[in-house]
């Protein structure tokens, strides 16, 4: 009889456990995309500040410090508002968050901000998870880094680039071109595997435009890094904070805003650390921000998505090495000093960069799953 | 356990024969006694209840709901997930896996039975054994990213062994070898395979008495005879089923791969890709028919595992 208060609480557990799955896939089917009480919080910064502040708090998810300079963003945005925003699971995965809205759909703790890989926004879309909110800046936002209904808006991007640790290889390689080179045997590595890494994918469509394909067309970064493999320049292992500052990867291909976070690490660690954008492929990533739909704290979403495309977050991004959205205004109105463009390519560059659309990114993620595994992987 | 609670049982029950020694009425003996039972037998199946609920909640649902996507994708029901999941990259997937596991089976199950017969009967020094076994059940639960990265540190390509033989002219990353290979990555898996094993089969090995092989020499056997006919078949069910052990234990190591390999071809990494990725979306349903693929070949070792052990039991029993 003794055991009889134990049941309690697993009975407790089997039944909310059952109810929120129920909950979950109600609020899935009859989840709407309506620009939802907008009004209500106003329609200027100061507004929907103001309305903010009453909600005191804003749920964030796979916001890694180190990731853009997030960190830096997160401090600025709880300094000029007072709004706390709690980071949940800051390594999750794109998948992790829309299985965290799914779950925690209707509870007072769900994500209410979501920064997701360019592949899920149409997931975001189609399960009705994505608010339409278009920010003041809204026209400001370059039309391929924003949902023409404001379901998101991709407020950084990130150039794809090659990260070498000087300290172990003398000479770094500039060009995808030089990394066949035989002297960087073993040293090559990518940030993941493309089939489940935003960034190893980049690296791939990036390889594929400085080999004469283009976002319709992969394959030559797929058989670039084919090549790669069977020349033994490709490793396998991951790029982590453990991995570089071992210095178990000397040349590391990633976006140019997972750098800035952990050079002063590798600086400690005795490396010195070289990052360069390709000049035969430039490839620029984005991840999309969205407010999600029956958030809590539906005021200070719209806040925290304001502050990131607004001034204070697009210089924070800079810091951090990623691209704005707004940068071209930004470099108009001579917010971007020279300091914080270093590890960016030139303005020209820049506004060069063109963005896959998402039935170009459907189909390369489809050539990807089909050939990586037995071009690449498998060898 | 059996043995214990009827005796706490019997004691309230105690005053009866004293009273039926007395005037009392003898028929309360048999009914209080049978109440007893009743209760004894309502009382186990209430302290199994926590655990049932247990397994219930946390394997049998989690592998059902696994079981019913799998076999409905998209909603509706259709085998085309589980077929996609075995074919193409996939397939390829399971070959690796199954290629690893069943190497790393086969030697951890050889080196590991080694280690156990050279211990055998071995009683100097005696601090040896008991380091061996508490170093072993160390050693066998020692996975995922910390072994990955000790073994990363020591023979990577930055490693302090790495540079140790380079400077003495031995180059380990130029002759090919690296642990994301499917030998660099057996490598890893055997530190802790071969104190899994030698874990499994010790006690089968310690149980071989010096009597049978006595009797065998009397009867005129050779050693080569009486590990053919006597040693042999007794080790066999255990060494077998921990062999398969190994296999499981192989087939479903995931995080050591992960940080070997992040780009790896087996299956626990490309359930990964489809399930919790930031690139390949909306493929649920084939990572829950890999999922499923993997319960039933791991379903099916288990099974094999029971029935070799009830044959390995008889002869402790005998």
């Amino acid at each position: 009889m003794r055991k009889l208060p134990l049941l309690v609480p697993l009975t407790a557990l089997a039944l909310t456990l059952s109810a929120c799955s129920a909950s979950s896939e109600a609020a899935s089917d009859t989840g709407t995309t309506t620009a939802g009480d907008a009004t209500t919080c106003g329609t200027t910064v100061d507004e929907i500040a103001a309305a903010a502040k009453d909600e005191g708090t804003v749920n964030l998810i796979a916001l890694p410090d180190t990731w853009a300079n997030y960190g830096g963003i997160l401090k600025s945005f709880t300094d000029t508002y007072g709004i706390d925003a709690p980071v949940a699971n800051p390594d999750a995965s794109s998948a992790d968050e829309i299985t965290a809205i799914q779950t925690l759909r209707g509870q007072a703790d769900m994500p209410e901000v979501v920064d997701v890989g360019a592949s899920f926004t149409q997931q975001l879309i189609d399960e009705g998870y994505a608010e339409a909110y278009k920010p003041t800046v809204w026209d400001e936002i370059p039309d391929a880094l924003k949902d023409p209904e404001g379901r998101w808006v991709a407020s950084y991007y990130g150039v794809m680039a090659i990260a070498t640790n000087t300290t172990i290889v003398k000479d770094a390689p500039t060009t995808f071109a030089d990394l066949e080179d035989p002297q960087y045997k073993g040293q090559v590595t990518l940030n993941g595997d493309p089939r489940e890494a935003g960034a190893a994918f980049g690296a791939v469509m990036a390889a594929s435009l400085a080999n004469g394909g283009s976002f319709d067309d992969i394959m030559p970064g797929i058989e670039y890094f084919a090549g790669l493999k069977a020349s033994g320049n490709l490793q396998s292992v991951d790029v982590t904070e453990a991995t570089l500052l071992s210095g178990e990867v000397p040349i590391a291909l990633d976006w140019t805003y997972n750098f800035p976070g952990i050079e002063p690490q590798l600086k400690d660690a005795g490396f010195d650390l070289q990052v360069t954008v390709p000049t035969d492929g430039v490839y620029g990533g984005y991840y999309a921000q969205s407010v999600v739909t029956e958030s809590a704290h539906p005021c200070s979403a719209r806040l925290f998505l304001e502050h990131l495309v607004g001034d204070d977050g697009a210089l924070g991004y800079l810091e951090g090495g990623a691209i704005p959205a707004r940068y071209a205004t930004l470099v108009e109105e001579g917010k971007v000093d020279a300091d914080l463009a270093k590890n960016l390519p030139d303005a020209d560059t820049i506004s060069k960069i063109e963005f896959p659309t998402q039935e170009q990114i459907d189909a390369a993620k489809a050539t990807l799953a089909e050939q990586w595994g037995p071009l690449v992987a498998d060898k | 356990m059996t043995a214990a609670t009827p005796a706490g049982q019997l004691d309230p029950v105690r005053p009866a024969p004293v009273r039926r020694a007395g005037a009392g009425g003898p028929a309360a003996g048999p009914v209080v006694r049978r109440v007893a039972a009743q209760v004894r037998a309502v009382r186990g199946w209430l302290v199994l209840v926590p655990f049932l609920a247990f397994v219930g909640v946390f394997l049998l649902w989690p592998t059902a709901a696994v079981l019913v996507r799998s076999i409905t994708p998209g909603g509706a029901f259709g085998l085309s997930a589980l077929e996609r999941a075995v074919s193409g990259p996939y397939r390829s997937a399971f070959v690796n896996s199954l290629t690893l596991s069943a190497v790393t089976a086969l030697l951890g199950g050889v080196l590991g039975l080694a280690l156990a017969l050279a211990m055998r009967g071995l009683t100097r020094p005696r601090w040896l054994r008991p380091a061996l076994d508490s170093w072993s059940s160390v050693a066998s639960q020692l996975g995922g990213v910390p072994l990955a990265f000790a073994f990363v540190a020591a023979v990577g390509t930055q490693g302090i062994v790495t540079k140790a033989l380079l400077g003495v002219g031995v180059d380990l990353v130029g002759s090919g070898f690296s642990l994301s290979t499917t030998a660099g990555m057996a490598l890893v898996y055997l530190y802790f395979q071969v104190p899994l094993m030698f874990l499994v089969v010790s006690p089968a090995v310690e149980g071989l008495r010096s009597t049978w092989q006595e009797a065998a020499t009397v009867l005129g056997a050779g050693p080569v005879r009486y590990w053919r006919t006597v040693a042999g078949p007794v080790l066999a069910p255990s060494v077998l089923g921990g062999m398969l052990l190994l296999f499981i234990n192989a087939f479903s190591a995931y995080a050591t791969a992960y940080v070997l390999s992040s780009s790896g071809q087996l299956v626990p990494l490309q359930i990964r890709f489809v399930l919790q990725g930031n690139v390949i979306t909306g493929e649920q349903d084939l990572g829950y028919a890999l999922v499923t693929w993997t319960i039933a070949l791991l379903g099916a070792g288990l099974l094999l595992v029971q029935a070799l052990q009830r044959r390995a039991a008889r002869w402790s029993r005998a």
